[in-house]
Formats: structure tokens, C-alpha cells, sequence
């Protein structure tokens, strides 16, 4: 042992440092993700893609056999659901043409989100307890680019891509410790910051910092994103205030937030590679 | 030992912690106890540096330490590389100076590697001031628990490639 390290203890040192240092250097100067990781991401590739889709399959089937009962309830729960989303999508389309009425009446310009989705499947999830990341099979080939916005299908904010390939790209979530989104209270208007905590992850919350006291928020408030800054979309939900607490000064106030998103059981997602908001 | 028996141990250790890293990303990356999943790759490079030695924990630590990097995410590009190799270290001398290679070594190197990672990462979460002290002990605590009951499962297989490689 002695003999070893007094040999090559020195050049075992410098192999690290320098592997170490090319590592950095290397993600560094590389905007989406460096040539190394997008080397490897690229030829893994379809061994994620397939041992993710083994994975839903034999998932699948195991469900099929254990939640025949709560699907039932769950299809009768939905139909009923679908009945009264279409008595309110008969009432949204008369409130549109009216609004769209009285906005040409008052010469006011049109509001509207236009957005360019791209459809990408799970491939991975983080291996590690102290990060919310998830690989998704769709990179720079199909214009994903870092810092776009991911939702899933009900439009809630699933994360922030921080990493991307040819043919991937890794998402930090929104309860990921490093994650912070410009939020806005809907009901109140009042900005914070939706922001990921370490001691939260574990049960799926997280944290909306940067309120004034003055402001009363209360459980249930919906917090959308603010759109503040342009680099995401305003107006995307994130969750709802689940317990309004102090901070350790007394000075501000901070909530918990029950995010929309179920992390667990997504398995595809949208990521937003253009957005123009007209209001 | 002769260069055939070499490559056919490490490709013996290569097959098995290749089989973990799947039954990780495949199976108990989706397993929720106490909130947390097992995390086993620390515990790869503790068990087989406590088996091989010096010369082959850190070698095998440097490689998978990289290869880990290019494909997890990690708080800084060389996380798991330092990790790693640091692991590689001293489960090492662990195994040479007090414990000699077997389960209660393999639980005692799990445990000190999976408390290594933990730590690399407590020293980053700090320093970006993104993780409270009570956060981080009950984390530490949570997976440390989880992440331990799968060690004796560990201990039968590279213990068993280890056995039946190792020269006589």
C-alpha cells in the first residue's frame, strides 16, 4: 500500500486533478451540454429509450391487473367530468366571442399565448435523493434549447431544461433545491419566487419565497409563472399555496407550494421551444 | 495473476455493477421509501476498492467516477469523479488497515461511501446556500437507512466474483 501510493501517489493525483479540470474546462465552454456528455447521451440513447419503454410496459401491466376497480371509478369520476367541462366549454366559447366583442368596442389589442411545443418522452429519472432531474428523449436536433420552459399535458410546470444533446436533454424540475421560477400569486398579483428546497423534496413541495407580510395569502391560491424577465411563459400554472408560514426574522412570509404536476406518474411532457405572449 | 484471469475479473465486476446500474435507473429509481430511493453507485466503488486494493479501487473509481459524469447530472461537471476516487481511498484503507474484505467490511465501506457523497454534496448545497442543516441530516438520514438494506445484496454478489477470482 505504502509502496503504491509512494510510486504513483503523485501521478495518481495529477490523473485526477487533470481528468477533474478537463471536466470543467470542458462543460464550461459548452452552451447546451459539453461534447463528452452529448457523446455519451447520444450513444445511450436507445439503451434508455429502451429500458424506459420496458419499464412503462411492465409497469403497465402490473397496474392493469392491481387498479381495475379505481379505474372504473376513475372513468365514471371523468365522464361526469368531461359532461360538465363541455357545458363549460359551450359558456367559455359564448365569453369569447363577447369578450372579442367588447375589445373591438374599446379598441383594445388582442391577449393571447402563442406557443411551439415539442412532445418528449421520459427516458430517465435522477438517480440521486438530492436532485429532481428527468432526461427526456428530444434535444437541439428538434430546436430544444437550455432554458425552456417544460409542461405537461394539463399545461402545469413540470421544470427548466438545464442540459442538452443532439437527441436529449435533462430537465431540472421544479422541486429540484437549485430550481427558481419568477411566480405571481393569481388571486393577490403579488410576485415571489417558486423556488425548489432540499428539506421539500422528499414530499414532492416547494417553496414560494420573497413575500411581503403584508399580503394575506391563503391555502388553496393558485401560483402561476410571472413571466417577469422573458425567459419563460407568464400565466403557466406551477401549483397552490398548501401552508403559509413566517420566515425565521418574522419579516416575510414564504409558502409551501402543492405542485400540479404528479412527477411521479409523468411519463411525457411538452417543452416549449418558442413563446410569444400579446397582451 | 496472469493478464487473462485480470480481464476476466474485471469483466466479472464490470457485468455485475453494469447489472446494478440498471436495476438503479430501472427499478429503484421509481422505489419511494420514506420518501427517498436507494442510491447504490457510491457503494459500488467502496465495496469493490475494499475488495481490489489501492491500485484497482482507484482506477475503477476514476473510470466509473467519469462515466457517471457524462451521464448524470451532477452539482459540478467533476462530482462524481472526486467522489469517487476519494472513495475509492480510503474504503480501501479501510479494508487494509482495519477490516478485513467481507460483509461486515462491506457494510462498514457502504456505509462510509454513501456518507462520502452525502457529504460532497452537504459542502455544495452549502456553499450555494440552497439547503438548511435540518434538511440535509434528515436527508442524509433517510437514504443512508433505504440505500443500507440492499448492502447485504451487494455483499453476495461482489463478494462472490471477488472470492472467485481472487489468486490463490
Amino acid at each position: 500500500m505504502k509502496n503504491f501510493f509512494n510510486k504513483n501517489g503523485i501521478w495518481l493525483l495529477f490523473a485526477t486533478v487533470i481528468i477533474a479540470v478537463m471536466l470543467c474546462v470542458l462543460s464550461a465552454f459548452s452552451s447546451g451540454s459539453s461534447f463528452l456528455s452529448n457523446a455519451a447521451g447520444v450513444v445511450t440513447y436507445p439503451f434508455r429509450a429502451g429500458a424506459s419503454a420496458v419499464s412503462g410496459w411492465v409497469s403497465g401491466i402490473s397496474e392493469h391487473f392491481t387498479q381495475i376497480d379505481t379505474l372504473q371509478a376513475e372513468n365514471e369520476a371523468l365522464k361526469k367530468q368531461i359532461a360538465e367541462m363541455e357545458e363549460d366549454i359551450r359558456q367559455s366559447k359564448a365569453d369569447s366571442e363577447e369578450n372579442a366583442r367588447l375589445r373591438t368596442l374599446l379598441n383594445l389589442r388582442q391577449q393571447r399565448h402563442d406557443f411551439s411545443y415539442e412532445s418528449a418522452t421520459i427516458i430517465e429519472r435522477s438517480a440521486s435523493n438530492w436532485a429532481s432531474t428527468l432526461t427526456l428523449g428530444k434535444g437541439s436536433d428538434q430546436d430544444v434549447a437550455v432554458n425552456d420552459c417544460v409542461i405537461n399535458a394539463e399545461g402545469y410546470v413540470v421544470g427548466v431544461v438545464t442540459q442538452v444533446g443532439l437527441n436529449w436533454c435533462t430537465v431540472t424540475t421544479v422541486l429540484d433545491p437549485s430550481s427558481h421560477l419568477g411566480a405571481l400569486v393569481f388571486r393577490t398579483n403579488e410576485v415571489g419566487v417558486a423556488a425548489g428546497d432540499l428539506s421539500l423534496l422528499g414530499t414532492g413541495q416547494l417553496r414560494l419565497n420573497y413575500l411581503s407580510n403584508q399580503e394575506t395569502l391563503i391555502n388553496g391560491d393558485l401560483i402561476v409563472t410571472s413571466g417577469l424577465g422573458g425567459y419563460y411563459p407568464s400565466g403557466l400554472v406551477i401549483g397552490s399555496v398548501g401552508e403559509v408560514k413566517t420566515d425565521d426574522s418574522g419579516l416575510s412570509q414564504y409558502a409551501i407550494i402543492d405542485p400540479k404536476v404528479n412527477l411521479n406518474s409523468l411519463t411525457e411532457v411538452f417543452v416549449i421551444t418558442n413563446f410569444e405572449v400579446v397582451k | 495473476m496472469s493478464r487473462r484471469d485480470l480481464t476476466y475479473k474485471w469483466a466479472m465486476y464490470g457485468g455485475a455493477v453494469l447489472a446494478v446500474v440498471l436495476v438503479q435507473s430501472l427499478v429503484l429509481n421509481y422505489i419511494r421509501v420514506l420518501s427517498v430511493h436507494p442510491f447504490l453507485l457510491p457503494m459500488l466503488v467502496g465495496i469493490i476498492a475494499a475488495y481490489e486494493g489501492t491500485q484497482g479501487g482507484y482506477t475503477f473509481g476514476l473510470i466509473f467516477g467519469v462515466l457517471c459524469d457524462i451521464t448524470i447530472q451532477a452539482p459540478v461537471p467533476c462530482f462524481f469523479t472526486l467522489d469517487f476516487v476519494v472513495i475509492a481511498l480510503i474504503t480501501s484503507l479501510i479494508a487494509k488497515n482495519l477490516i478485513a474484505p467481507g460483509f461486515l467490511c462491506t457494510l462498514v465501506v457502504s456505509a462510509v461511501s454513501l456518507l462520502l457523497t452525502q457529504l460532497f454534496y452537504t459542502v455544495i448545497y452549502t456553499y450555494r446556500s440552497i439547503a438548511s442543516s435540518m434538511g440535509v441530516l434528515n436527508l442524509m438520514g433517510r437514504e443512508m437507512l433505504v440505500s443500507m438494506v440492499l448492502s447485504p445484496l451487494l455483499y453476495l454478489l461482489f463478494f462472490r466474483i471477488f472470492r472467485k477470482t481472487r489468486p490463490d
